[in-house]
């Protein structure tokens, strides 16, 4: 178990978050009932875990034109020195196509761009994405206008096999794109980079191939590394975690987020689970989803501090804590 | 339903949450610590009351509280049976 070595905290911003959904969504039931659970254990999803609906492709949309959607829009026609591509899927086909990286820069509009992809740490991957993007910019001979746009999706719905975390949680297709800039200089951030937190538990390293047992002992312990890695990456921006505004969470389910809240006094309104039912848990780019909900919906103030959180299968967690700055016209 | 009958329920429910027979469990047998029960279990053994006693359980009001003891979870589904008129 360790502590990502490099979480200080740096004059960082990330821009506005844009998000790529598919069209439609498959409901979380027929997926289960598909892969032979049982009507219980289908309860269990819907009333306990509160997932409903899990973004789908259709056979005519494409997860390379998400990724492009959501990245474009993020840039807003201003590049990028380097782009990262963070996923928890190791193998997709749309990725394991010769030229994949060619074809995204290209479609982003950045056919100069350095790539780079970010995974083997599952679902943490987009907010690691976003430490790494924090440590490009504080190497020696920065520049004031440097971009990094970190990009994040998978597409869960190539196969089942793929989407179900057995007991936990079904996940869906979906993008999500945000540029990290240095928070002083050509642009101003949508949101202050505060600090960061991260952790890993190798105990758990067999992830989907992980016993009952080992599943129950899982989710006891992330319950546990997330109140400890949020508690320190708060404490790092010398704030604690009462004076967090929102929580932005890993919509895996709303089964960890009650236990969470209780077992570490957070009050559960302050989590934002709306949309669990409708979009449920898209690997990485969950809390980036929630942090563009609350925006949209006008429930971000100037100031408010928002922690996003992100736990992945293996375990790991990772916490990004920032600052809401002024909408820019 | 009197006291004896909610503990015959959840004794019911807990066989087949945990999988096994259950027997000689009294108010202050801990859930957890005695009987082993886990989280996927707790939902599991809620959904299955929810069945033989016609109850309707509302996860946001569901505290950790409520899975200490056989005795707490009584008081628990007492409140839920009074709740939807079937106590």
């Amino acid at each position: 178990m360790g502590a990502s070595p490099d979480t200080q905290r740096g004059a960082m911003g990330l821009s506005q978050v844009s998000v790529r959904f598919p069209r439609g969504n498959e409901s979380v039931d027929r997926v289960l009932e598909r892969a032979g659970y049982s009507v219980f254990e289908r309860r269990v999803f819907a009333k306990f875990h509160g997932l409903r609906d899990t973004p789908t492709l259709a056979p005519d949309e494409r997860m390379e034109d998400l990724l492009v959607g959501a990245g474009r829009e993020a840039l807003a026609g201003r590049g990028a020195d380097v782009v990262l591509y963070a996923h928890s899927q190791v193998v997709q086909e749309f990725a394991i196509r010769p030229g994949f990286a060619r074809r995204l820069l290209a479609g982003l509009g950045v056919p100069r761009a350095e790539f780079y992809g970010i995974s083997h740490i599952n679902c943490v991957s987009m907010l690691r994405a976003v430490e790494v993007a924090r440590r490009y910019h504080a190497r020696p001979g920065a520049r004031q206008g440097d971009r990094v746009l970190v990009l994040g999706g998978d597409q869960g719905s190539y196969d089942d096999s793929a989407r179900i975390i057995p007991g936990v949680t079904v996940a869906g297709d979906g993008a999500a794109a945000v540029v990290v800039h240095p928070s002083r200089g050509h642009e101003s951030p949508r949101y202050r980079y505060l600090s960061g937190g991260a952790i890993r538990d190798d105990r758990f390293h067999r992830v989907l191939r992980m016993t009952q047992e080992e599943l129950t002992r899982y989710a006891k312990a992330c319950l546990g590394h997330v109140a400890t890695v949020l508690h320190e990456a708060v404490g790092r921006a010398g704030l604690r975690v009462t004076d967090l505004d929102w929580i932005m969470p890993d919509l895996t389910s709303a089964t960890f987020w009650r236990d969470f809240c209780s077992a570490a006094g957070v009050e559960r309104d302050r989590v934002c689970l709306n949309l669990l039912p409708i979009r449920g848990h898209n690997f990485g780019i969950d809390a980036m989803s929630a942090l563009r909900h609350a925006d949209l919906t006008g429930r971000l103030r100037h100031g408010d501090r928002c922690a996003l959180i992100a736990v992945g299968a293996g375990a790991y967690v990772q916490v990004v804590v920032v600052e809401v700055m002024d909408e820019q016209p | 339903m009197e006291r004896t009958g909610i503990i015959e329920h959840i004794q019911q429910s807990l066989t087949v949450a945990l999988g096994r027979e259950v027997t000689g469990m009294h108010e202050t047998t801990m859930l957890y610590e005695d009987l082993g029960l886990e989280s996927i279990g707790t939902l599991e053994l809620l959904l299955h009351l929810e069945d033989i006693l016609g109850i309707e359980v509302d996860p946001e009001d569901l505290e950790m509280g409520v899975f200490h003891t056989v005795g707490s979870l009584a008081d628990y589904i007492t409140g839920r049976l009074v709740a939807t008129g079937t106590a």
